[in-house]
């Protein structure tokens, strides 16, 4: 039996109705057979997601978790900071492998310290901060910092940028190897002395504003006016140092940033530069805004 | 003869239980030392038959094992990936089931269980991409295409480089 051409229009008119498509049609098979069940895991509650964090073996592990959907990101966001810290202290790959006569250097020093101000409620980013508040006492001079770099933003954005980069790129240990070959063991530890303690300050000021406001829709933590426009003024000052006036190191002294330290130096490096920016944007509403008036 | 004591799923089956093994959970030992001793069953509203069974079969392997004190011991357990090859083994249970063992373990409060649980989810995880972690959970990517560039710029400092 052959079927004429109305035939095929009236094979197509009934049976290609969703109500039979699935007797022929492969296709609709599968679409008929139930759908996987979604995973439990981006629901369940904060404290278990938090627990798992917690259990990760690497901080890139945790990073990539964090990547896979809104909830599971939002824990990560909110609680960065000690989960990140608590991930340092047990990556083992970052097992510290400090240059011959080295016992313990600076950022390995402070990453425990600032273990150890975290469980002690906080109180130390006060104390770094003195000197910093001492020099910047009040939002003006926050805005004096920033006001000679005009025209305001692209040209705090052009200044930063090459900074930003070298920073955001990791060559800031580059930097640090290249340059110790001019700076002793003294300046490289205020260098990284100052810009650890003005990072845990900023992560204070962070990390209790994402307590009180997190929310999908929380906007980007400001942080600390003072605590910004330190690092600030780090951020600027830094590459008009003078790196030569530094004594030289003792003949056959190397190091480079390996494990701990090259981690959270990472760290800083990439919290310094969201500072740079969330100042950048900061300064550029408020041009915005003055110009609109 | 041990103590024992009646346990009642959400959906009302009863479990006798050594109270021993029981009081591996901090929830139900409080409620035993509060009340003191009862001959009615505990409910246990947010578990079911299924993994209450399997929660006292944890408790009852572990029932020796002395309970952490304080927050070095948690730490230490968090700071290791291992997990004893007993628990392994118990562990070794569809997504769902794994899921609500963890969720009893920290209704129950049972913080060694909750912990080898969450070791085991992180066992899952590790050395994976965010793709290959959705793939591996089914979960579903409610991020847009530029939200997705955006968290991979924030979390760049983390990457392995």
């Amino acid at each position: 039996m052959s079927l004429n051409s109305s035939d095929n229009l009236h094979f197509d008119a009934v049976y290609c109705r969703p109500e039979y498509q699935h007797f022929y049609n492969l296709p609709s098979l599968i679409s008929l057979s139930p759908p996987p069940r979604p995973s439990p895991l981006p629901t369940a509650p904060l404290v278990i997601l938090f627990e798992i964090f917690l259990h990760l073996p690497t901080i890139s592990d945790a990073a990539n978790f964090s990547q896979t959907c809104h909830s599971i990101y939002d824990v990560w966001a909110t609680y960065n900071s000690s989960i990140s810290l608590q991930l340092i202290q047990k990556d083992p790959r970052v097992t510290y492998e400090g240059s011959p006569g080295v016992q313990e250097w600076p950022v390995l020093k402070f990453a425990q310290e600032l273990s150890r101000v975290q469980q002690s409620g906080l109180r130390e980013p006060e104390d770094a901060l003195a000197t910093a508040k001492r020099q910047l006492s009040n939002a003006n001079e926050v805005r004096n910092i920033v006001a000679h770099l005009h025209p305001i933003f692209h040209a705090y954005r052009l200044r930063c940028k090459p900074w930003s980069n070298y920073i955001q790129r990791g060559r800031i240990y580059h930097h640090v190897t290249i340059s110790l070959s001019h700076w002793d063991e003294q300046g490289w530890m205020m260098l990284v002395q100052g810009i650890y303690k003005l990072w845990i300050a900023w992560l204070k000021g962070t990390t209790r504003y994402l307590h009180q406001k997190a929310s999908k829709t929380s906007p980007p933590a400001p942080g600390n006016p003072v605590v910004v426009a330190t690092m600030l003024e780090y951020l600027t000052g830094l590459p008009r140092m003078d790196m030569e006036g530094f004594p030289k190191l003792p003949k056959g002294f190397e190091w480079e940033p390996v494990g701990k330290d090259k981690v959270i130096l990472r760290r800083i490096a990439h919290d310094l530069v969201r500072v740079a920016d969330e100042v950048a944007r900061g300064v550029y509403v408020k041009a915005k805004e003055e110009g609109d008036e | 003869m041990a103590v024992q004591i009646k346990l009642m799923s959400s959906d009302q089956a009863m479990l006798v239980v050594d109270k021993e093994v029981a009081e591996r959970s901090v929830l139900i030992k409080n409620m035993l030392d509060d009340i003191g001793e009862v001959d009615e069953a505990i409910p246990i509203p947010n578990v079911n038959e299924a993994v209450l069974k399997k929660v006292i079969e944890w408790c009852e392997h572990h029932k020796g094992d002395s309970p952490s004190t304080n927050d070095e011991e948690s730490d230490s357990r968090k700071r290791s990936t291992d997990i004893e090859e007993w628990d392994q083994k118990f562990m070794q249970v569809d997504q769902e089931m794994l899921f609500e063992i963890i969720l009893a373990a920290n209704y129950l409060d049972i913080k060694p269980l909750l912990d080898v649980g969450c070791k085991t989810v992180a066992n899952m995880i590790k050395g994976k991409s965010p793709e290959e972690i959705r793939k591996t959970f089914n979960i579903q990517n409610d991020f847009t295409a530029e939200e997705e560039e955006q968290i991979r710029r924030e979390n760049e400092w983390a990457e392995d480089r």
